[in-house]
């Protein structure tokens, strides 16, 4: 009985973190956002080595409202590398930032904490909870994370798009329950059988899907992301890119596979929603004037081939979209370790300012490109590898004009990281300012750098893992 | 007749909410479109599983869980509202409703 607990062992030691961090923030003296930042990354490393150790488990708490197995357990680490990338980062704002008191590090873990709940919930209920209490310290955080009078416009547009999405998410629990007669997620595939052809149950899960992809950035809530990504802080921003993005991709492949075996337009909704998030990605990278829009353009483009391996209802499908998520996390932290070296937010110059960065800082501008072209889908990095299968899965599944569109993005995006790689080459029109990056943070890029390439191999243990977690999908 | 009513009420509140939602742009507008929205799901929750005969429990647990999400926006989204409006003193602007 005892031996089942191990498996939360990731959300008791963020958790943990979480209360050390509260601690400090409220007895600690001066230093307390730097110790509040130490409590927290080092709460996410344990919670990441403890994810690592409970992989293989598989176990129900509270009457299977919470559910642990492989796919959760991945999802979770995926989460937690973005945690650790927007604390690390957060650390390198720091003396920029408004916020000197050190609350980011507690929203921080609070909203990493609450996706850990929503990626395990299996309960429509606790998921809504947990999924509005992630959304809750998002708000904050990008609330405190630049001056109010530059980045206004920001909140507002994220809490208009986040009370749509609330409403939308209330709604869709209320109507699935309604039809299925109970709110656990395992049991929703059968007790759904006699509403399949009901619309106002299809409309109850689109509308549940809607409020999960405000989360990724994606149509019909994409405007809200470049605006933000513009206008906070890197380490936020980079939170909503990776965390945030990561968590929400799960929770949308959960929702998918435990729908869409009985409303059959759950899959053609998620591709259409999918094509569109690719196009609205690329349409918000170009013209590469702003490389924070570009980054949350490209997290649209990554969302929409999530939604896509989601909709083909295979388990190759699932896994190319979680070991996708993984991907993009590693991709997106690279990117902005770049940006916070390459501007402030609101800096109209900063894509600008990679010209002569591969003369300047020849690691940064490597380990830039890379994540650059592994956002695109390029080979030979980890991003072409997992797309590739959700491409192929999409023209095998029959969604052939979709496939091409998908590609045809996909090469536009490639063209843009290439046309970035050029400018790194190119030598600078004025003098720019040298990059001056720190031991942790050069350690960091060539391990992420080289982690992008070789995850382009298709016999990784990311691979595997991501197989093992999507074989657990309803 | 009942369940039809309610059903009904229910997606007028939502229905205004959305609109409020998409018409409206300051924070205080935007807390009264969520709170409708949230509003008519519960109604539908808690009102069509009780009059379907059908785990009307279920329905009271997420109307109750609704009325939490409810307040929990409120209290963030009037906490920003009134950082805007010290911003936007301090700045000698309009107040931001």
């Amino acid at each position: 009985m005892v031996s089942r607990w191990p498996a939360l062992l990731p959300e008791l030691l963020l958790a943990l973190a979480l209360l050390v961090a509260y601690g400090v923030l409220v007895f600690a003296g001066e230093r307390r956002g730097r110790t509040a930042r130490r409590a927290v990354v080092a709460g996410a490393v344990l919670a990441l080595a403890a994810c690592g150790a409970t992989l293989g488990q598989a176990e129900d708490f509270l009457f299977a409202s919470y559910h642990v197995d492989a796919f959760t357990q991945l999802a979770k680490g995926v989460v937690l590398l973005g945690l650790l990338a927007a604390a690390l980062l957060e650390w390198h704002d720091e003396g920029r930032w408004a916020d000197q008191r050190g609350v980011a590090p507690f929203f921080l873990a609070a909203g990493a904490l609450a996706l850990l709940v929503a990626v395990s919930a299996g309960d429509l209920v606790l998921l809504l909870l947990a999924l509005e209490a992630a959304a809750g310290a998002f708000v904050l955080l990008v609330a405190l994370g630049g001056r109010w009078a530059t980045h206004e416009r920001a909140v507002r547009r994220l809490v208009a798009h986040g009370a749509a999405a609330t409403g939308l998410g209330a709604l869709g629990v209320a109507l699935l329950a309604a039809f299925a007669g109970t709110t656990k997620l395992a049991e929703l595939g059968t007790e759904l059988a006699g509403a399949a052809g009901e619309p106002a149950a299809l409309a109850g899960a689109a509308a549940l899907l809607l409020a999960v992809v405000f989360r990724l950035g994606v149509v019909p809530f994409h405007a809200w992301a470049p605006s933000v990504n513009r206008s906070v802080e890197s380490g936020v921003a980079a939170f909503a890119a990776t965390g945030v993005w990561a968590g929400a991709a799960a929770v949308v492949l959960r929702i998918a596979a435990a729908t869409d075996g009985q409303l059959a337009g759950v899959p053609p909704l998620l591709m259409v929603l999918g094509v569109a998030a690719m196009a609205v990605g690329v349409w918000t990278a170009f013209p590469l004037r702003d490389l924070r829009r570009a980054l949350a353009g490209a997290a649209a483009l990554q969302a929409g081939f999530v939604l896509a391996g989601a909709a083909l209802r295979t388990q190759a499908g699932s896994g190319a979209a979680l070991a996708g998520a993984a991907v993009t996390v590693l991709a997106q932290a690279v990117g902005f370790v770049a940006v916070a070296h390459l501007g402030t937010p609101g800096d109209e110059r900063a894509a600008f300012h990679l010209f002569g960065l591969a003369r300047r800082a020849p690691l940064l501008a490597v380990a830039f490109a890379v994540a650059l072209l592994a956002l695109a889908g390029a080979p030979p990095t980890a991003g072409f590898t997992w797309r590739w299968r959700i491409l192929a899965g999409m023209w095998g599944e029959g969604y052939r004009v979709l496939a091409f569109l998908a590609a045809a993005a996909s090469l536009a995006a490639v063209a843009g990281a290439v046309h970035a790689a050029a400018r790194m080459l190119a030598p600078a029109t004025v003098t720019e300012p040298p990059v001056a990056l720190g031991r942790l943070e050069r350690v960091g890029l060539a391990v992420l750098a080289l982690l992008l390439v070789v995850l382009a191999w298709e016999g990784a243990p990311l691979y595997r893992w991501a197989a093992l977690g999507a074989a657990q999908l309803p | 007749m009942t369940l039809t009513l309610v059903v009904a009420v229910a997606a007028a509140l939502f229905g205004f909410g959305f609109g409020a939602l998409l018409y409206r742009r300051s924070l205080v507008g935007i807390l009264i479109a969520l709170e409708l929205m949230v509003g008519g799901a519960a109604l539908l929750a808690s009102g069509v599983m009780s009059l379907a005969g059908a785990a009307s429990a279920i329905g009271q647990v997420i109307a109750l869980a609704l009325v939490a999400v409810g307040a929990a926006a409120a209290v963030l989204l009037l906490a920003l509202h009134v950082a805007a409006a010290r911003a936007a003193r301090a700045a000698k602007g309009l107040e931001p409703w």
